[in-house]
């Protein structure tokens, strides 16, 4: 078989050297390109990981308590959960039913994991069991201390007068350096409350994400859920991130190209020798025989041209950078990339991608009929 | 009595082509014996190249049967089917078919490439065939540098280099004029002595009047079958 390998060659050299000479162009911008997103994009995500070493500071809105878990699974730290929507409790308030006095503008605190210890719940309270219980627990200084009583009857009411909840004191706590009176009122029950009364509670996230280069899939990720994530340094990722995009989307598009090229080249050329392959298939030869002909000559030329684009590439890459190090003095040390591991690595991508023409020139060379090429040619 | 070789049991061929059925051959039966030079004629689009094809393995008979040397072609899978035709057989066409970029050597040694025969053996061959053929002092030339005589001489080396038992040759002389084409039907008839049996597709009764028998097929019947040369 390497024989008629070799005189395939010969015969369709000036086809095979158009291809090759093709792809070695196309490949050399792969290789640029999969260099710039493999040993640039790190460098600049460092760079800003570097500025925010404690990690981005981000606000996430519209996110429901339920979430929780998934938004950490997502690496998120930190978490400090408010209510959001205030405008509901602008207009609510706190009624101590036995002074028949109104409490306004107090702060309502929601007890979670994370705001517990901040406001020194006794670690005897078991908080799953007091989120789920009509219990309250106010803060507040001691001259305050006298207008609340455990067992005393608060009341949640919107601006309306619309009643949603009602919660018994358990604990009344001093607090010395407590300016305003706050109360703890239990979350779940609390949330039950709104949502029978219509109200579905969103809350906003002060968190911390902690490294640069996912921060655009995180978003991403958050919205498919409706939570929006707002940092600071939105903008600038979202133009590092697209940059990423572009150079990923121009290796595969690149990649594809090349290929393609290629196999259309292939193609022309098995067309064009359909006498010689009716001649083998006449003469006894298996059509995987055939197949393989084609395909080692296709193999090889990717070869060809992967390692020559490579070298291009590679090359090009090394310019670029010294470049960017003199006038960023940005050092993006391609200097240490392997040249075999980009030719390997071209290689395997480029066969990868060829995989479904493969099945294409199989058909071609399948579906080639003796019979009616023999008449046509007699 | 000499051995049958090749045997059509009510052998139909028909193609169907958007709803339309055509015949092309229409319950053929006839034995070739071992070693005889046949001919089968017939106008064009009579079902003789057609018939050819099928005895050569090279395409599937509608109903009936079809047995070279014992076996029925099908019962052959594609790889046995395969290797009768590169072991067994040996084609020329009218239209040559060579590799116009090889030379006569290249040409001729492509059934034994395909075959997997190591060099040594096939440089053997490929130079004992084009010896028969007289065409030793253009071992090296291109195809496409060669006459029509010659080239149709470069098939019949190929043909014969793997040593075949039967050859198929359509219209072989169709391309040439009468002094080539008499070298051609030499050749065969000097391989039908050494045992090898030659089936010819040839429109030329002057051609089929060489051979040892003749049937003439018309509309993709038998209408004739004739024995010519008797002594042969």
């Amino acid at each position: 078989m390497l024989i008629q390998i070799i005189d395939e060659i010969k015969y369709s050299k000036k086809i095979l050297l158009l291809g090759i000479g093709t792809c070695i162009a196309i490949m050399s911008i792969v290789v640029i390109f999969s260099n710039l997103t493999i040993y640039l994009m790190p460098k600049i995500y460092n760079n800003y990981n570097r500025q925010f070493k404690d990690g981005i500071t981000v606000d996430i809105y519209g996110m429901q308590l339920d979430r929780v878990d998934f938004v950490k699974s997502l690496g998120i730290t930190k978490l400090n959960i408010s209510i959001a929507g205030s405008s509901h409790f602008d207009s609510a308030s706190i009624i101590d039913e036995s002074n028949d006095v109104e409490i306004k503008n107090k702060e309502l605190v929601w007890l979670t994991e994370e705001n517990c210890s901040e406001y020194y719940i006794s670690q005897n309270i078991n908080i799953e069991e007091f989120n789920e219980s009509n219990n309250a627990i106010v803060y507040c200084s001691y001259k305050d201390m006298n207008n609340y009583e455990i067992g005393d009857v608060l009341s949640l009411e919107l601006k309306n007068g619309k009643v949603i909840n009602n919660y018994i004191i358990s604990q009344v706590i001093e607090c010395a350096d407590m300016k305003e009176i706050k109360v703890i009122i239990p979350a779940k029950t609390t949330i039950a409350a709104l949502d029978e009364a219509g109200y579905i509670m969103n809350y906003d996230v002060q968190a911390v994400y902690p490294k640069t280069e996912g921060y655009i899939s995180l978003k991403k990720e958050l919205a498919k859920k409706n939570i929006i994530c707002k940092s600071d340094i939105d903008n600038v990722m979202t133009i590092v991130a697209s940059l990423e995009l572009v150079f990923k989307i121009m290796v595969v598009v690149f990649t594809v190209i090349s290929v393609m090229v290629m196999v259309v080249l292939s193609i022309i050329n098995i067309n064009t020798r359909e006498k010689f392959l009716i001649l083998q298939k006449v003469l006894g030869a298996r059509n995987y025989r055939i197949i393989c002909i084609y395909l080692a000559i296709l193999e090889l030329q990717i070869i060809v041209s992967d390692i020559v684009g490579s070298v291009i590439g590679y090359i090009y890459t090394n310019y670029l950078t010294d470049v960017l190090k003199e006038l960023y003095s940005v050092a993006i040390g391609c200097s240490n990339v392997n040249l075999v591991w980009i030719i390997l690595r071209g290689i395997i991508i480029s066969n990868i991608a060829m995989i479904p023409f493969a099945f294409i020139i199989k058909k071609i060379i399948s579906k080639k009929d003796i019979i009616a090429t023999i008449n046509n040619k007699d | 009595m000499r051995d049958i070789i090749i045997k059509l049991e009510n052998v139909v061929k028909k193609y169907v082509n958007k709803g339309n059925v055509f015949y092309a051959i229409k319950g053929v039966s006839f034995d070739i014996e071992k070693g005889c030079f046949f001919s089968l004629i017939g106008k064009s689009g009579s079902g003789k190249s057609t018939l050819l094809h099928l005895m050569a393995a090279l395409d599937s008979p509608t109903e009936g049967k079809i047995i070279v040397n014992g076996n029925d072609l099908e019962e052959f899978s594609e790889k046995e089917r395969c290797e009768f035709r590169n072991k067994k057989i040996g084609f020329v066409f009218q239209s040559y078919y060579l590799e116009e970029s090889y030379s006569v050597y290249k040409n001729v040694e492509m059934p034994l490439i395909i075959m997997g025969m190591k060099k040594k053996d096939r440089k053997r061959l490929v130079m004992e065939a084009i010896e028969k053929v007289g065409l030793a002092d253009k071992v090296n030339r291109k195809a496409n540098k060669l006459s029509g005589g010659e080239k149709q001489r470069v098939a019949i080396a190929r043909a014969i280099v793997n040593k075949p038992e039967i050859i198929f040759a359509d219209e072989p002389c169709g391309n040439l004029d009468t002094e080539n084409g008499n070298i051609i039907m030499d050749f065969f008839r000097d391989f039908t002595n050494t045992g090898v049996t030659v089936v010819l597709v040839t429109h030329n009764i002057e051609d089929a009047k060489k051979t040892d028998r003749i049937i003439r097929i018309n509309d993709g019947e038998v209408v004739e079958d004739t024995y010519v040369n008797t002594n042969n």
